[in-house]
């Protein structure tokens, strides 16, 4: 009797993930330890901002998720939700090009970076490429934003040209919005005026 | 010989769309899948397999032993452990402005999540409905377990 009381809580214990609750939410650190911030709106009770690693709010089942910000262990983190964090994606990977002014021929320092990013897309299952116009902030936004597409759209012609198949590929232009280089209004600045290719 | 013509365009819309390859009203796409996953999608059960295109109201099912990893048009990257439903209730991304917003429910199971480009746009573009409460994301990497009620 005893025996199978002690192995029913045995069980009971772990496949609760013994310490955390059947309901958690955990902040996690990025690779270079910088953490954002997960607000949890519970039924009842104030609003939690979890924003220091390995913070959490938990609650058990059939409960409400308490305004308390208790951290847990890493280990406690990496072994209940261990199959969850192995089937990650790869997280998308960026690379900028730069072109000679009013072509689709890239410059002399752009072109070692091609075969990094046919690399990139050969290392992921079912790659996908992004490629994403960008201006300098000479100009009207609207303007921009329709140049920025066409120079998306003249990228991905020349992607499909190096043999990169169409349906992988979608374009964006996102104008003067994301300055690599800021700079006041109507200055002009060449590292602005590049292509992005993320590779997801 | 017309038929014959009609016959292999039919074939070849129903190998594009099996191969997941349908870009149209794709928000996402599965690129990582261990055991029994199913996408629920309409009155179907679709296997999951690498390279499907997911979409607003596809429900992601995981069994015993299985997980799922999959990434959005925004660059986000969800995945799930075993045992886990993930319904994608709402997904909008404007390329240009990154302007625009991603609903999901986990009503069981593990969920682990890299924020992307809605979330750095605007804080708590993503949001995440669990049993207990409602998540709103401002970034970046965390995870959810939920007991269903």
């Amino acid at each position: 009797m005893q025996t199978r009381i002690l192995a029913v809580a045995a069980i009971a214990l772990t496949t609760a993930g013994c310490g955390l609750k059947d309901n958690a939410v955990v902040v996690l650190p990025e690779a270079d330890g910088k953490v954002g911030a997960v607000v949890v709106h519970a039924k009842a009770g104030p609003q939690v901002v979890l924003n220091k690693p390995f913070s959490s709010a938990q609650a058990w089942r059939g409960g409400d998720m308490a305004a308390v910000d208790e951290p847990v262990e890493k280990e406690m983190v990496e072994r209940v939700f261990r199959a969850a964090l192995a089937a990650k994606p790869m997280p998308a990977k960026s690379f900028v090009l730069y072109f000679q002014q009013g072509t689709t021929t890239l410059t002399a320092a752009s072109e070692p970076i091609l075969p990094d990013i046919f690399a990139e897309m050969r290392r992921r299952p079912a790659a996908e490429v992004t490629v994403t116009g960008h201006t300098d902030a000479v100009g009207r936004g609207p303007v921009n934003d329709a140049l920025s597409l066409d120079r998306a759209r003249a990228v991905r012609d020349f992607l499909i040209g190096k043999g990169i198949a169409p349906e992988v590929i979608d374009v964006a232009g996102r104008g003067e919005r994301d300055l690599l280089v800021k700079t006041p209004d109507e200055v002009p600045e060449a590292r602005n005026r590049r292509v992005e290719i993320t590779v997801r | 010989m017309k038929f014959v013509a009609v016959a292999a365009a039919v074939a070849a819309a129903l190998c594009a769309s099996a191969s997941g390859w349908a870009a149209d009203g794709d928000i996402g796409r599965i690129k990582t899948v261990t055991g029994t996953v199913h996408v629920l999608r309409a009155a179907q059960q679709l296997k999951a397999e690498v390279g499907l295109g997911l979409r607003t109201a596809d429900v992601v099912v995981t069994e015993a032993d299985s997980s799922v990893g999959m990434t959005f048009t925004d660059t986000s990257l969800l995945s799930l452990g075993p045992y886990s439903t993930l319904a994608l209730d709402s997904y909008r991304f404007d390329a240009t402005t990154h302007e625009g917003g991603f609903d999901t429910s986990l009503s069981q199971g593990t969920l682990s999540v890299k924020s992307g480009k809605l979330v750095q746009q605007a804080p708590e573009a993503m949001k995440i409905q669990t049993p207990t409460a409602i998540l709103g994301v401002r970034g970046t990497e965390f995870v959810v377990r939920a007991a269903a009620e």
